[in-house]
């Protein structure tokens, strides 16, 4: 499933893989209310369809910033497609940042250890979403 | 018991009385006689009741030392000492007996002063080991009781004290002139006697009195026995004549109760032994368990009727190792290889096998077995027990099952029903947004309906972080409780200066623990009295330690908060259970289930006491150790 902001050409996009619309809609909406304009988002809901994505040719009319990364997705999940993003010498750079509702300290660890920039717990509230999205942008947007 | 006492104590006025009353008889026949029988006209008459008097010794001293070799008593080894030198001097006194031989001499010795020294010694030979015997001391210590070797050894000695007034015949003391009549060195030799006896007698009956030993009782009467005897010849006859002869038959009288004595308490022994062997058969046949035998080898040599009856095979069929085939096929080479180790070791067999009924269906047993060792501490034999286990296994297995679902379910409660949730939270946050500008009531309502989903997101944390706590295996190391105290107060401090609460530690000491686990439970312990404090208070805490049984350390924590009503101890640690309403101290109260799930882990013990606003305390036993074959044992069960 792709939906895309249809904007101007811009600077930057960032690259979300979950499959759950609801959160796709609340990942969305924290982007609007934090990210600067103009920032696309670009939406996968597996992992096959994430490295798809990543190793098409096509021209892209923006700089990825940085992935927004489910662990628990159909046909490939987070943990394998994150381990070939880190594996991949050309996607390697990506900034990976893992939103899940993965409690367990292992999950933590596993992406730590394969080189994930950032882990959070997806939040229950609409504010702490929308602060860790400001975070994000803060540090992959400048 | 009082009754075999009062028994006894009529036996002691028995030998007594008998004892007076046949002195006073021998004594009386001794005054009124005034005629003197010569000896020379009954030839016979010193070898026959010499040989009977030996023959006794011989008994006595054989009954003795059997007794001796079952109960390692002094008592019956210096009592077979005693009677062994009656009996080997009264052989060398009949050998060196005059009229013995056709021709009127003696194999050993001729001179009537030999056979009266012989006598003396003997007879102070038997007075010496009976006063040894009741006082329990060997003259000699490197000689003390250790064994039948030690009495062979004191045998022969006896044997060569008696043999040397035969080597030395004519350098011995007179005892008797030539004209028969006594010397006062022999008075001397003879009151030595009489004292021992004496002694002796009075030391016997103190003796018996305090152990009620049947045997010290009859030497009590030999002794006793013999003085009077001594003392009334001593006091009647002057010569080495027929009437000094006479007490040589009373004495054997004397001595024949002994015999006595040691024969009846054989046949109470036996008469004992059949009637346990009859109550041990009554029990071992009327217990639910499967009693069984074998030999210090491992061979089952006794099945009892009801394994018999389980099996439906008959006891000899199933001897020797012939019973392992009754057991399941499964269990079988284990059930072998723990036994034959149990038996090679020595140690307490204790395995659990499925064993055939004779329906053909296979049923749990558990096991154990004993070995039965002698006095040497050498393996009798091995006394074995199985008991039917069928049900507990099947109540364990369901127990365990339900037990896993339990789990099964709490964890899904607790991590699935987190994500609808959160969604549920997520859409009301948006719905707020997007009511701005609505009427005040919906707004109410979503704001409420916002704080119950919260609510429900803390249970359901707390429900997931107390399923946690029961599957994550314990990370165990050596804790100091004290540190451990340190950091959960550190962890706590902004609340502690909010709240200005006062905390005493005492010296707390060290256990293996979950160090984690540990800080968890007294941050919980000291969160919750920080909590349960009337409005203003100033809290204070106690954290101390007491001396614990052996292999547990003690913790105390008080507080000084609202406390509770005692009649609610039993359910403050169940989750979810509060006892104060919902509004007035927050929280989803699985606070002390927690705490009582770690203690429980570490297989402590934690209990609360407290009154209405008179504080909380709660005390915890911990294991110093938690040994690792514990904790195998519970994976074990788990698996």
């Amino acid at each position: 499933m792709k939906r895309g902001r249809s904007m101007k050409v811009r600077k930057h996009a960032i690259l979300i893989a979950d499959d759950d619309p609801d959160d796709q809609e609340f990942i969305q909406e924290a982007i609007d209310a934090a990210a600067p304009p103009g920032v696309t988002t670009h939406y996968v809901s597996d992992g096959i369809a994430l490295m798809d994505y990543l190793k098409a040719d096509g021209k892209k009319d923006a700089v990825l910033a940085f992935i927004v990364l489910d662990l628990n997705m159909p046909r490939k999940d987070g943990r394998a497609a994150l381990r070939e993003i880190k594996a991949d010498d050309r996607l390697a750079a990506i900034p990976v940042v893992v939103l899940t509702t993965s409690k367990s300290e292992e999950d933590r660890r596993l992406c730590k250890g394969l080189g994930a920039e950032g882990y959070y717990q997806k939040p229950n509230r609409a504010r702490e979403l929308e602060d860790i999205f400001s975070h994000l942008c803060r540090q992959y947007l400048c | 018991m009082d009754n075999v006492h009062a028994k006894k104590d009529r036996m002691t006025r028995w030998i007594i009385g008998t004892t007076v009353g046949l002195s006073v008889i021998y004594l009386a026949v001794l005054l009124t006689s005034r005629t003197v029988p010569n000896i020379t006209e009954a030839p016979w008459f010193i070898p026959v009741v010499g040989i009977f008097i030996a023959m006794n010794g011989v008994s006595v001293a054989t009954l003795a030392l059997g007794r001796f070799k079952v109960q390692r008593d002094p008592l019956s080894f210096w009592v077979g000492i005693a009677y062994s030198s009656i009996a080997i001097g009264q052989l060398f006194y009949v050998l060196a007996w005059p009229g013995l031989s056709m021709d009127g001499t003696a194999i050993l010795a001729n001179m009537p002063n030999t056979s009266a020294v012989l006598s003396a010694l003997t007879f102070t030979l038997q007075s010496a080991f009976l006063l040894a015997a009741v006082t329990s001391q060997s003259p000699i210590k490197s000689l003390r009781p250790g064994g039948l070797g030690a009495a062979l050894i004191w045998i022969v000695f006896v044997t060569v004290i008696l043999t040397l007034p035969y080597s030395i015949e004519e350098y011995l003391p007179h005892f008797v002139q030539p004209d028969g009549r006594f010397t006062l060195l022999f008075y001397g030799w003879a009151g030595i006697q009489l004292f021992l006896f004496a002694i002796g007698g009075l030391v016997s009956i103190f003796h018996y009195r305090r152990t009620y030993d049947s045997l010290a009782g009859y030497i009590a009467f030999t002794q006793i026995f013999s003085t009077f005897i001594i003392l009334s010849a001593l006091l009647t006859v002057r010569r080495y004549d027929f009437w000094w002869f006479s007490q040589r038959l009373i004495a054997l009288f004397g001595n024949l109760i002994v015999l006595y004595g040691l024969l009846s308490d054989y046949v109470s022994l036996f008469r004992q032994v059949r009637e346990s062997e009859g109550r041990y058969q009554q029990l071992t046949e009327s217990l639910p368990q499967l009693i069984w035998t074998c030999a210090s080898d491992g061979r089952c040599d006794y099945l009892s009727p009801q394994w018999v009856a389980y099996t439906g095979i008959p006891a000899a069929d199933q001897l020797g190792y012939k019973w392992l085939e009754r057991l399941h096929p499964d269990d079988r080479q284990t059930s072998r290889e723990v036994w034959q180790a149990a038996v090679n070791d020595n140690h307490l067999y204790e395995y659990e096998f499925r064993v055939r009924r004779a329906d053909g269906v296979y049923r749990w047993f558990s096991s154990r077995a004993l070995p039965i060792r002698d006095p040497d501490g050498r393996i009798e034999h091995w006394l074995g027990a199985s008991t039917e286990i069928e049900e507990r296994k099947r109540y364990l297995e369901l127990l365990e099952r339900n037990n896993r679902d339990l789990q099964e379910i709490s964890f899904f409660t607790s991590h699935s029903l987190q994500e609808p949730l959160r969604k549920i939270e997520m859409y009301t946050d948006k719905l707020l947004e997007d009511s701005v500008g609505l009427e005040r009531r919906p707004r109410e309502r979503l704001a409420r309906l916002q704080r119950s989903a919260g609510r429900m997101r803390a249970m359901l944390a707390d429900l997931f972080h107390l399923s946690n706590l029961t599957t994550s295996p314990l990370c165990l190391e050596q804790v100091n409780l004290q540190e451990v105290v340190r950091e959960a107060l550190a962890t706590l401090e902004p609340r502690l200066r909010g709240a200005q609460a006062q905390v005493a530690v005492g010296d707390l000491p060290e256990c293996q623990a979950d160090r984690a686990q540990m800080l968890e439970l007294f941050l919980q312990l000291v969160g919750n009295a920080l909590k349960f404090q009337p409005p203003g208070a100033r809290p204070r805490i106690e954290i101390d330690t007491k001396p614990a049984p052996d292999g547990q350390v003690y913790i105390g924590v008080r507080d000084n908060g609202i406390g509770f009503d005692e009649a609610w101890a039993g359910r403050i640690f169940e989750p979810f259970q509060r006892l104060v309403g919902q509004n007035e101290f927050d929280g989803s109260g699985v606070g002390l289930a927690v705490c009582r799930k770690i203690v429980e882990r570490h297989h402590g013990t934690i209990t609360v006491s407290s009154r209405p606003s008179q504080g909380a305390s709660f005390v915890i036993h911990l294991p110093l150790r938690q040994e690792a074959e514990r904790e195998a044992r519970e994976e074990h069960e788990s698996a």
